[in-house]
């Protein structure tokens, strides 16, 4: 028994050590026996519709005291990654036994996350933080840490104003940047505002001129300030662009700006000169409007495109429509597809759909095109019970009609029209074994150069059940691999289960295309095939 | 209180340690319900290796001072508690900087390993053997020198893994 006798002195070591530690590390301010980092990781975690969740941590600390709260929201954003933690990070993360998403036995913090911890903190204080605005601006310097510092300021509001404009003059220009816009947030007065920043203008770096031009030209409240220094700033060739660009903001307040923007479109080079084009667009558009008729038909393609992309604005006169007219034929394909929709929705106004299908048949009164709009869904199908009875009751009279508008195109330039021609599709499996007679038409369709309206006809013939065999088989054979793909797929699907008894004849025609040239049709018909083996056998009567 | 003795009636105490204390090299479950894939088992070996040779170590240390029969043995069932203690530990202090977090929990465990070891050998040791029983100081150095040398291992051991392991 004498070695037991041995034993208290380190046990007494161990719990003194023990308590030793327990008290190193519980000197963090708790709430319900809780520390503030554990509340301030409940809300990190919170979903945001986690409303109660978040609202209790934000109690908390809240309950803790900005006092007392601060010096821990400031440590946690001194942190910094030291190389033994980032191996314990990426070993973990390797094995698979840690993580920094809480999604493994243990998750890790990194010097960011605990950043992030700490700037959830300040945005639950708001300007009850304002005490630590000083030492956060100190932060601002550290590398990386910009951001969540600048997020941290901006949860202080007002009182981090002081702060804010000390970084305007900051040696990292990554920070005056952002000084320029954090600083509108924390003044009030817009004339204050544009006074501090206007000596950015001047600054060594382009990209903190250029934000401060940017900033200027947001402030549209105060015309009176802002476009006498953006019409200084379009002197400077690195924010002259951003200068050019937002006086547009200011309407008719820039006039003055608009012999030289006029200039500058001319002489400026193509940055500049697009932006002064589209803001003279805006101040003048009536004057500007010679000039965009003329660059629209420069020989130089991206002059001409952004001509061209703003004449598209401006209300359909005869210049313009003259100007489009010529667009819908340009060698350039953005160009004259855009002019081609243009003038296409003109053509619509002028002529509506219906008046271009006046030999449909009615039904109740109302032509099928009627019908064929009455889904149930705003645009979306089934058809509405109403609508599925009469395209019933009109019957194969239809399928002339139907022919007509699944291969409806839109003129004058013959774009496609979907939404008529997937109607018509519709129509079509709606008729059932009605649609029969216009297989033979349907089924000549597929030969056809346009995939989108292959395909079309190839599914309006899925209403006719057994009959539509043919047709599909055909396509399987279709130049197009996503008619080869979708015929398949409608084989195996839509027939082989409401018709089980002709599963041996589409499995044999499905397994020719197991050597099909396309991948993705070999890969999609294995499954399909694949699908039509574990489908029941049809019973033997 | 008299050391056992006569084989048959230590063997099956032993042998049965022996299997739970290897049984971290073929163990393959994961109670941790994670959405991603688990636990790589690869994780077993690099543990049982570092394990293992912290244990040579503290045996070195300790050759010429009294112990137990299958002291080794004993070492690795020491683990069994120690090790799930480890990582329980590191689940707590999880809030902290993960280096933070190790240090601490590895001073925990010498501490505590040093302790065990210091029991083993005194409570479970032969009574008539001429060896000199260890000290606690001794003890706490070997399990800090065994300690010291699995956790200078362990990252090798995962270098080694990382080159040559599957992908």
């Amino acid at each position: 028994m004498n070695k037991w006798r041995t034993f208290p002195l380190p046990v007494l070591i161990l719990a003194l050590i023990g308590i030793g530690l327990l008290l190193l590390f519980t000197n963090e301010p708790r709430y319900h026996r809780r520390t503030l980092t554990s509340w301030l990781q409940q809300c990190w975690d919170a979903p945001s519709m986690e409303t109660q969740r978040i609202a209790e941590a934000q109690a908390a600390v809240r309950a803790i005291g900005p006092k007392k709260v601060l010096p821990v929201l400031l440590k946690l954003l001194r942190f910094e990654d030291d190389p033994v933690s980032l191996w314990v990070i990426r070993t973990g993360d390797k094995l698979r036994f840690s993580d920094v998403n809480g999604g493994r036995f243990i998750r890790w913090h990194s010097a960011e996350d605990f950043w992030w911890l700490g700037e959830r903190g300040f945005e639950m204080l708001g300007t009850n933080a304002a005490p630590a605005a000083e030492a956060l601006g100190k932060l601002l310097d550290q590398p990386g840490r910009r951001m969540v510092v600048g997020k941290c300021l901006e949860s202080i509001g007002k009182p981090a104003e002081p702060v804010v404009c000390q970084a305007l003059t900051n040696q990292d220009e990554a920070v005056r940047q952002w000084a320029i816009d954090e600083l509108a947030a924390v003044t009030d007065d817009v004339g204050l505002y544009v006074t501090r920043i206007e000596p950015r203008l001047h600054d060594s770096s382009d990209a903190v001129r250029a934000a401060t031009v940017d900033a200027i030209g947001n402030q549209i409240d105060a015309p009176e300030l802002a476009v006498p220094l953006l019409v200084e700033a379009l002197k400077d060739s690195a924010a002259s662009p951003n200068a050019a660009g937002a006086l547009a903001n200011f309407g008719t307040n820039a006039l003055v700006a608009f012999p030289i923007l006029t200039n500058l479109v001319e002489h400026g080079g193509i940055k500049l000169s697009d932006a002064a084009l589209k803001t003279l667009t805006v101040i003048a558009p009536d004057q500007a409007l010679p000039i965009l008729l003329r660059r629209s038909r420069l020989p130089d393609i991206a002059m001409h495109r952004v001509a061209f992309l703003l004449l598209c604005h401006y209300p359909m006169t005869p210049p313009v429509e003259s100007a489009l007219q010529t667009a819908a034929a340009d060698s350039d394909p953005v160009i004259a597809r855009q002019a081609r929709i243009i003038l296409t929705e003109k053509h619509q106004k002028e002529h509506p759909l219906e008046a271009q299908f006046p030999d449909d048949p009615s039904y109740a009164g109302k032509p099928l095109g009627e019908w064929l709009k009455m889904h149930e869904n705003n645009g979306d199908y089934p058809y509405s019970q109403a609508a599925s009875n009469a395209i019933h009751q009109i019957g194969t009279n239809a399928i002339p009609a139907l022919l007509r508008r699944l291969i409806y195109v839109e003129p004058p330039f013959g774009l496609p029209a979907y939404e008529v021609n997937r109607d018509a599709m519709q129509g079509f499996i709606l008729l059932g074994d009605q649609a029969t007679p216009a297989l033979p038409q349907l089924k000549a369709l597929l030969d056809g150069t346009n995939q989108n309206l292959v395909l079309l006809a190839m599914v309006s013939t899925l209403g006719t059940g057994t009959n539509a065999i043919p047709v599909l088989s055909k396509a399987l054979t279709n130049q197009f691999a996503p008619v080869r793909d979708e015929a398949a797929n409608s084989l195996a699907h839509s027939i082989a289960e409401r018709f089980p008894e002709r599963r041996q004849e589409i499995i044999s025609l499905l397994t020719n295309l197991l050597s099909d040239s396309d991948s993705d049709v070999r890969l999609s018909v294995k499954g399909d095939l694949q699908d039509l083996n574990l489908q029941p056998l049809p019973s033997r009567k | 209180m008299k050391a056992i003795s006569g084989l048959p009636n230590h063997v099956r105490p032993l042998v049965i340690l022996a299997v739970v204390s290897f049984s971290i090299l073929t163990a393959r479950a994961n109670p941790i319900e994670i959405p991603e894939k688990s636990v790589k088992p690869e994780i077993c070996f690099l543990i049982g290796f570092a394990i293992l040779f912290e244990v040579l170590c503290v045996w070195y240390i300790l050759r010429h001072s009294l112990r137990p029969r299958f002291f080794i043995l004993w070492l690795l069932g020491m683990h069994l508690v120690t090790y799930p203690a480890f990582l329980g530990l590191l689940w707590l202090l999880q809030a902290m900087r993960p280096a933070f977090a190790v240090a601490i929990g590895e001073g925990l465990v010498v501490v505590v390993e040093g302790l065990i070891i210091y029991g083993i050998c005194r409570l479970t040791a032969p009574a008539n053997s001429p060896l000199p029983r260890p000290t606690l100081a001794k003890c706490w150095l070997a399990s800090l020198v065994g300690n010291v040398c699995s956790a200078v291992a362990f990252p090798i051991l995962v270098a080694i893994f990382e080159r040559f392991g599957p992908g």
